[in-house]
């Protein structure tokens, strides 16, 4: 250990002896605000610290620089990491309208399969599709229109036909 | 236009067509024409002479003026008009003055008029003939000659193929068969 962390600790070290011998709230009374100790205000919240400050200590761990105490350990991370699994079967539990949310992650089996079927959607604009009207025959409309020529014959076009027929000399 | 076609649908109102007026001893149509009532063997061998001197013409007039009753009740000519139309004016007209039921057939496309219950006036029935070719011509505006093709049908032609078509009935051929030589002779 080097002098100098020597000295942080003889530091901290007093620190914690004066908070001991200040007076304690009496029981169930409310906790001395926290601003009362200068200390205890991170650093540089209202102004930039001077260089020459050195900065305040958070704890034996910061003291001692330690880089564990900066950064918990991926251990620390896996009872958050096993909370989804804990909420699984509370998941496949509720009505039928939530299991489509409910269902699993596509695993790394499920993740080609995925990719397949998006091959229907691609495909489905070359499904053969309901064959157009009118591809093979004329719409009603037309046939309609086709049909019925519709103007009324009048006397005077029987008349026409009928005078039209001469026989030969 | 409008009333000619409410005319057109509307049936023809006998009612009050001729007006008997005893005073005078005349017999007048809603027109104002004067007319005899005489019995049909009065006609008969009146008409049977006219045919035999080879002139029908006043049979023809005759026509002209029953079409213009028809005409007026149209409310026009009849070339415009429906085929039901023009028939169920001309039929009432043609019954009014005692002459028969008339009716219109199609064969293809030739028009031929029939008249049944009629009076028989000429044992050829060129007098009908002569009657309706007035009364069609007067009721279209054109010259027209309806040739007796049977007991009571008449064919309807153009006035220059009358006497083919009267060679032909003469000579026994049935209506379907002048008809197909008229609509053969088309093609």
């Amino acid at each position: 250990m080097s002098a100098a962390q020597v000295q942080k600790l003889e530091a901290l070290l007093q620190r914690v002896t004066t908070r001991r011998n200040e007076p304690r709230p009496a029981r169930g009374a409310a906790p001395a605000p926290r601003s009362a100790a200068p200390e205890t205000k991170p650093s540089a919240t209202f102004a930039p610290r001077p260089a020459s400050q050195p900065p305040p200590a958070r704890s034996i761990a910061d003291a001692l620089e330690s880089p564990t105490a900066q950064y918990p350990k991926p251990a620390a991370t896996k009872p958050a990491a096993s909370k989804p699994a804990a909420s699984k079967p509370a998941a496949s539990k509720p009505s039928a309208a939530a299991r489509p949310q409910a269902r699993p992650q596509p695993t790394a089996k499920t993740a080609p399969k995925a990719a397949p079927a998006a091959k229907p959607a691609a495909a489905k604009p070359a499904e053969p599709r309901r064959v157009a009207r009118g591809s093979f025959a004329p719409p009603r409309q037309a046939v309609a229109k086709v049909t019925s020529p519709h103007r009324e014959l009048t006397f005077g076009d029987l008349l026409a036909d009928a005078l039209s027929l001469r026989p030969e000399d | 236009m409008a009333e000619s076609s409410q005319s057109q649908q509307a049936a023809f109102d006998p009612g009050g067509f001729y007006e008997f007026d005893l005073g005078a001893g005349a017999v007048r149509t809603r027109d104002g024409e004067r007319v005899v009532l005489v019995a049909p063997e009065v006609l008969r061998p009146l008409v049977a002479a006219a045919a035999e001197r080879g002139d029908l013409t006043p049979l023809r007039n005759f026509g002209n003026g029953l079409a213009r009753h028809a005409k007026s009740s149209l409310g026009g000519g009849a070339g415009g008009a429906s085929p039901e139309a023009v028939l169920r004016h001309a039929s009432a007209v043609v019954a009014l003055f005692g002459l028969g039921v008339l009716d219109l057939e199609r064969w293809g496309k030739a028009l031929v008029f029939r008249l049944t219950e009629s009076p028989e006036l000429d044992e050829k029935h060129l007098a009908v003939a002569a009657f309706l070719g007035g009364f069609v011509s007067e009721l279209t505006g054109q010259d027209i000659a309806c040739v007796p093709v049977g007991d009571d049908r008449f064919l309807v032609t153009h006035p220059s193929s009358a006497d083919r078509v009267w060679a032909l009935s003469r000579g026994g051929s049935s209506l379907a068969d002048i008809v197909a030589v008229l609509e053969g002779s088309k093609r």
